[in-house]
């Protein structure tokens, strides 16, 4: 069954870039417009006929840095937002990630049939930055609304990400009567640890940190890969949005060992 | 065929239209959000070409020269990354044009301890960087204790330091360390509470738990008192950031204010005079809300010395390293222009 919008570079951005209204904007409108320029190219391609030996490495090299050059252009001109090394590892990784749908995966080969269900996304990413900056800074837009003790930084952390990724994806399924494949989820979660270390056992080998942490999280969500297959999830929650949750879980319980 | 092709490509072409509307609108609504209009970053910002530069710190993200009116460099942003308590600390920083001070400060990230180091994004702590003389170093900075010259006699007897300052637990440190025959032979590290009563003590009744499972407060503490004896020494103990140590099995401690404490003792066995006792985090007693008034007081030769955050000394200096690297950076990429 051919996928209607790219769910795995979709979770993986969504992790990362989805803490404030201001970058779920920058973002979201842009992961909509390397979606089209990556099913544009590879279309074209594709008729053109164009060998797979030189389509593969022409849509990876090509995407990656439209990718990256999106996401600097953006970020440099939106106030408020810092393209560090992080924000530029994850737009690179963004971008072959959805050069990878287009060629490996089960892409739909109508634009149309993918901007629908990416709109719904988009609006959705839209609604949870505004969510995690009001609960994280009592803000929209910069715009302080609420003061208070119940205001939490950890609504911008990784763990949050993890939680709505899963639940914008599995909204977006439901609205747009899509499932999505288990395979893949991995790609999205464990780009993510390795940006994301969860895990701080020795304070002076921080490669070890980073193997360790992205081990440690492929193998717990594998195991709970096994334990969900027998589960009741609902139909449009199977797969990766459920896996992106129960990462989310995984994260927390390892922030106890950080 | 030709359709489904050019569908495309006008789908694409529209889609980035709109992609760039949603930007230009994010950047117009956000603009106006700036806390701190009056001292905005006004003007093009030129980005400036950090890689282009050798051995840049790797603290230093990002550079910008920000233009006047004239298009001349009217002053610098520079965004750093330290490391905090709790994580990476991003910091942004514009200087005048001159490079010698800060005239906006903002804290972009951190992951500090909430009511502790989260404090550094306070105007009140901010405050005292602005239009000061840079560099800046924290008060009390100079405290730390150096260690006499290896080779020096340490003179018999038993020397007792006790800190000036509680801690941010309101426990005030006490050191009585006993030197026999030129060596180091009992280290007693123990904290008084505010009503006088000892951490050991409270430790060993059971008083003062940090885990159900794990060796007590004054078991860590002797473990590292008689490693510190064993190797007459405090190299080994190498604590990170945080003040915690690998080289002693069972101590998950924070162990800077017993090595201060050690150093102070050894300095007064060494026979070099001593100002007074203060604890590794004793960053001052002032109330934050007042620090914006006793801004930061200018040493009598290049920079000035701020109050860090009360109990969160390792936030603070990571706020201070940020600035400073900052400020060698500029200094330097305005030497390059000279």
């Amino acid at each position: 069954m051919t996928e209607r919008y790219p769910m795995v570079p979709a979770a993986f951005v969504i992790i990362f870039c989805s803490g404030t209204l201001k970058e779920a904007l920058a973002a979201g409108i842009l992961t909509i417009v390397l979606t089209v320029a990556a099913s544009v190219l590879h279309e074209l391609m594709c008729k053109a006929g164009v060998p797979e030996w030189s389509r593969i490495p022409s849509l990876l090299i090509g995407e990656t840095a439209l990718s990256y050059a999106a996401g600097r252009i953006a970020y440099s001109y939106v106030g408020g937002l810092t393209f560090d090394r992080g924000r530029m590892l994850v737009w690179l990784i963004l971008g072959v990630l959805m050069a990878c749908s287009f060629l490996w995966g089960k892409m739909h080969i109508d634009i149309d049939a993918v901007l629908f269900p990416m709109a719904v996304v988009y609006g959705l990413w839209m609604a949870a930055g505004l969510l995690r900056e009001l609960l994280a800074y009592g803000e929209i837009f910069g715009r302080a609304f609420l003061e208070g003790g119940y205001l939490a930084k950890a609504f911008q952390s990784p763990i949050i990400g993890f939680l709505t990724a899963g639940v914008i994806l599995g909204i977006a399924n439901a609205v747009t009567n899509e499932t999505s494949e288990e395979r893949g989820s991995l790609l999205s979660i464990l780009p993510a640890a390795a940006l994301a270390v969860p895990i701080q056992l020795f304070s002076k080998w921080q490669p070890v940190n980073w193997i360790l942490g992205i081990l440690l999280v492929g193998v717990l969500v594998l195991s709970v890969r096994n334990r969900l297959n027998y589960s009741w999830t609902g139909k449009r929650m199977r797969g990766l949005p459920i896996e992106l949750i129960s990462t989310g879980l995984i994260y927390m319980v390892l922030t106890v060992v950080k | 065929m030709k359709d489904n092709g050019w569908k495309g490509i006008i789908t694409l072409v529209i889609v980035t239209v709109i992609a760039f509307g949603v930007i230009l609108g994010a950047n117009y609504f956000g603009r106006g959000t700036d806390k701190e209009t009056e001292q905005s970053v006004a003007g093009e910002q030129k980005e400036i070409d950090i890689n282009s530069f050798g051995n840049v710190d790797p603290a230093i993200q990002s550079a910008y020269r920000i233009l006047d009116e004239q298009g001349n460099a009217g002053g610098y942003k520079v965004v750093t990354k330290t490391k905090g308590y709790g994580g990476d600390l991003l910091l942004e920083l514009v200087f005048d044009k001159n490079g010698d001070t800060i005239t906006r400060m903002e804290v972009l990230e951190h992951n500090e301890t909430e009511g502790l180091g989260a404090l550094i994004k306070e105007p009140a702590f901010l405050e005292q960087f602005k239009n000061v003389p840079l560099p800046v170093t924290l008060k009390n900075a100079a405290a730390e204790p150096e260690l006499p010259a290896e080779g020096t006699a340490f003179e018999d007897g038993t020397y007792t330091v006790e800190a000036d300052q509680p801690d941010y637990n309101g426990y005030r440190n006490t050191m009585k360390l006993t030197i026999t025959d030129g060596k180091m032979t009992e280290i007693i590290w123990d904290a008084l509470d505010a009503e006088g009563k000892s951490k050991r003590v409270l430790s060993d009744n059971g008083e003062y738990v940090m885990t159900e499972s794990g060796p007590t407060w004054k078991e860590q503490a002797e473990a590292l008192a008689a490693a510190v004896i064993e190797n007459q020494s405090t190299d080994f103990l190498s604590p990170d950031d945080q003040g915690k140590t690998d080289a002693v099995a069972g101590v998950s401690i924070s162990i800077t204010d017993f090595v201060t404490l050690v150093k102070q003792c050894l300095v007064q066995a060494a026979g070099t005079q001593m100002e007074g006792a203060q604890t590794a985090d004793a960053a001052g007693s002032e109330d934050l809300t007042g620090s914006a008034d006793a801004a930061g007081s200018a040493d009598s030769g290049r920079g000035t010395t701020v109050d860090g955050v009360s109990g969160a000394t390792i936030s603070s200096r990571a706020v201070i390293e940020g600035i400073d690297k900052g400020y060698t950076f500029i200094k330097n990429y305005l030497g390059t222009l000279s």
